[in-house]
């Protein structure tokens, strides 16, 4: 059984979270203030945490910042109010996994908490997979229902960035610098936005690759 | 001290003085004048004397009655013996015009001189007060060197007064714009917190009973989440505060991002959308909000296709980069196209579920990025928006 840590001030919202949680084989503690999940941390660091951006003792980015301090593989859900952009875009830039806008779906936050409690066990493989698409590193080839694809290595390189982040949101900016930037081939969002619809194309439009509005894409398991 | 007493006190210097002077030069010339008959008269008389001492006594008597002004002499005697005035002059008649001229013509520079300068100085004035006020609008008011008291400084004064005063308005309207945008932000932020408990209930309540019975709460709580999105929006639009940041972006990238936003309504709907590879054009807008835009021109493409295609062009130009979204269906009812883009407005066709906020926000977002948006119908059916964004 995982522990989750909800750090929530609005008591309602927090106990129908818990209860669901819990109904789902969890176990959630919830802290209405973040000095008593630093407390609660100090004795027990559990498997994930859900964090409101809004608290009576401060914002959510300084609490992030300080949970990455200190424990750099944390997996961080914000789940807040603040739907904009750049709240998005700066609630992954302070070091969450993952951000769920409220009022949300509590079956999307379960795939969620799965999705980065999985990633969090994923070591160096052979073989990796999501969704019938299968990748083997070793051979570097790509298969989709067990039939191989022919990709170009942009696709492949960035199918692979995907596979091993699978469950994490990552930047248009992240995978820009992370296929090209590295290699010192400077490319514009043009060139990203083609290589992935050609690798959709060819993958026959895959549910699991998922666009993230604002933020960039990412893949996602089926539960 | 005012301009107008200023004239009046520079026009009482300038006539006493020449008063003054004409005084003394009536004085000069009449003592020069009288001077200048004794001497004649005396040489005349003298002359007349040596030549016939016997008329000695002639004289003296003619002159001594002149003196007492009891002398009715003959009319022009010297006229009739063929003299003029000018003979007896000491001066030459040119010489006198030339010397009358030069102090005319000095006179007449030295105004004129005087008039320029003043008109110069003025226009110095005139223009340093405007670099001023061109200033004050394209950088911010800088301020104001004194240069002076003059006729222009009570002007100087009152200018400077009015752009405090106007920077002061400014300031505290941009203030109070931030204050309300702050509040209705909060606010819209803070109705999101009761909507998700009500949310998390519906959800817990219905895995708990099970059946369709709350399909029309989730519906009406769908909808007000999208009121409460839609009032922040147009809030920030209205109060200025919606901070469009442009850069150079990918239309391509604009238009994938946006059908990709709407996949699971397309799914839905069974609609599809195509977008051709034309290679990359860039285009000065923000990336969020454009593919906001082009979202809602898209999911209103899709709203009246029927399931049937859409389709997407652009193409770039020197002036301008466009973009068209058409779809295959019944196009727009003429009564309804003038009145697309307005706010809240709803066509005779509209899904129920809709606000007549999606293509008035979509407008307004494209407006802002120099930009423009014209909705026709194709000429083989179906309903055309036509996107251009201009260079300059």
């Amino acid at each position: 059984m995982e522990d989750i840590y909800y750090i929530e001030d609005d008591p309602d919202i927090a106990n129908m979270v818990k209860e669901y949680l819990e109904q789902k084989n969890f176990r959630v503690k919830i802290w209405g203030t973040f000095a008593e999940a630093k407390c609660a941390l100090k004795k027990h660091v559990p498997a994930l945490i859900l964090l409101d951006w809004n608290m009576p003792d401060g914002r959510g980015d300084g609490m992030c910042q300080y949970l990455r301090r200190n424990w750099k593989e944390l997996p961080i859900i914000f789940l807040t109010v603040r739907g904009d952009s750049q709240d998005i875009v700066s609630g992954f830039q302070n070091g969450g996994d993952d951000y769920v806008v409220k009022p949300f779906e509590l079956e999307v936050l379960h795939s969620r908490i799965l999705a980065l409690l999985r990633r969090a066990g994923n070591g160096a493989k052979q073989y990796l997979s999501c969704d019938g698409i299968e990748m083997d590193l070793n051979r570097r080839s790509v298969s989709c229902h067990s039939k191989e694809v022919d990709v170009s290595p942009a696709e492949y390189e960035l199918l692979l960035y995907l596979m091993e982040n699978k469950g994490k949101t990552l930047t248009r900016e992240r995978i820009l610098e992370q296929i090209w930037d590295v290699k010192g081939n400077y490319v514009n969002n043009n060139t990203l936005t083609v290589t992935m619809k050609r690798l959709r194309d060819k993958l026959c439009q895959p549910a699991c690759i998922k666009t993230v509005r604002s933020v960039g894409y990412r893949m996602e398991d089926k539960i | 001290m005012s301009g107008r007493k200023h004239v009046f006190i520079t026009l009482g210097f300038a006539l006493s003085l020449s008063l003054i002077a004409s005084a003394v030069s009536v004085m000069l010339v009449s003592f020069y004048d009288s001077r200048h008959q004794f001497d004649l008269l005396s040489a005349v008389c003298g002359e007349i004397v040596e030549r016939e001492p016997e008329t000695k006594q002639v004289v003296s008597g003619v002159l001594k009655e002149y003196a007492q002004g009891n002398v009715r002499a003959e009319d022009d005697f010297l006229s009739l013996l063929g003299y003029h005035i000018s003979d007896f002059s000491r001066m030459s008649g040119g010489c006198r015009v030339l010397s009358a001229a030069a102090g005319f013509l000095t006179g007449f520079f030295l105004f004129i001189f005087t008039y320029l300068f003043r008109n110069r100085a003025e226009a110095k004035r005139i223009c340093s007060l405007a670099d001023y006020l061109e200033q004050v609008n394209t950088k911010g008011a800088p301020i104001l060197s004194d240069s002076g008291e003059d006729e222009f400084s009570k002007l100087k004064d009152e200018i400077y007064k009015t752009v405090t005063s106007l920077y002061h308005t400014r300031d505290e309207a941009v203030q109070a714009k931030n204050d309300f945008a702050e509040n209705l932000s909060n606010i819209a932020h803070q109705i999101k917190t009761p909507i998700t408990a009500i949310s998390l209930s519906l959800q817990m309540m219905k895995q708990e009973l099970g059946g369709n019975q709350f399909k029309r709460m989730e519906k009406q709580l769908l909808r007000l989440t999208r009121l409460e999105e839609a009032l922040l929006v147009l809030s920030r639009m209205d109060a200025g505060t919606l901070v469009l940041e442009k850069n150079e972006t990918d239309v391509f990238t604009i238009l994938v991002l946006a059908k990709d936003n709407l996949q699971e309504l397309f799914a839905d709907s069974g609609a599809s959308i195509e977008i051709p590879e034309l290679g990359e054009m860039v285009v000065s807008v923000d990336l969020d909000w454009t593919m906001e835009a082009f979202m809602n021109l898209m999911k209103n493409c899709m709203e009246h296709s029927n399931g049937g295609k859409i389709h997407c062009s652009y193409g770039q130009n020197p002036f301008y980069t466009e973009i068209l979204i058409w779809d295959e269906g019944e196009g727009f009812l003429k009564e309804d196209i003038h009145h697309l883009f307005e706010r809240f407005y709803r066509g005779k066709n509209a899904n129920e579920g809709g606000i007549g906020i999606g293509l008035a926000l979509s407008k307004e977002i494209i407006e802002r990025q120099n930009g423009t948006i014209r909705a026709k119908n194709r000429v083989g059916g179906g309903a055309l928006f036509e996107i251009r964004f201009y260079r300059h």
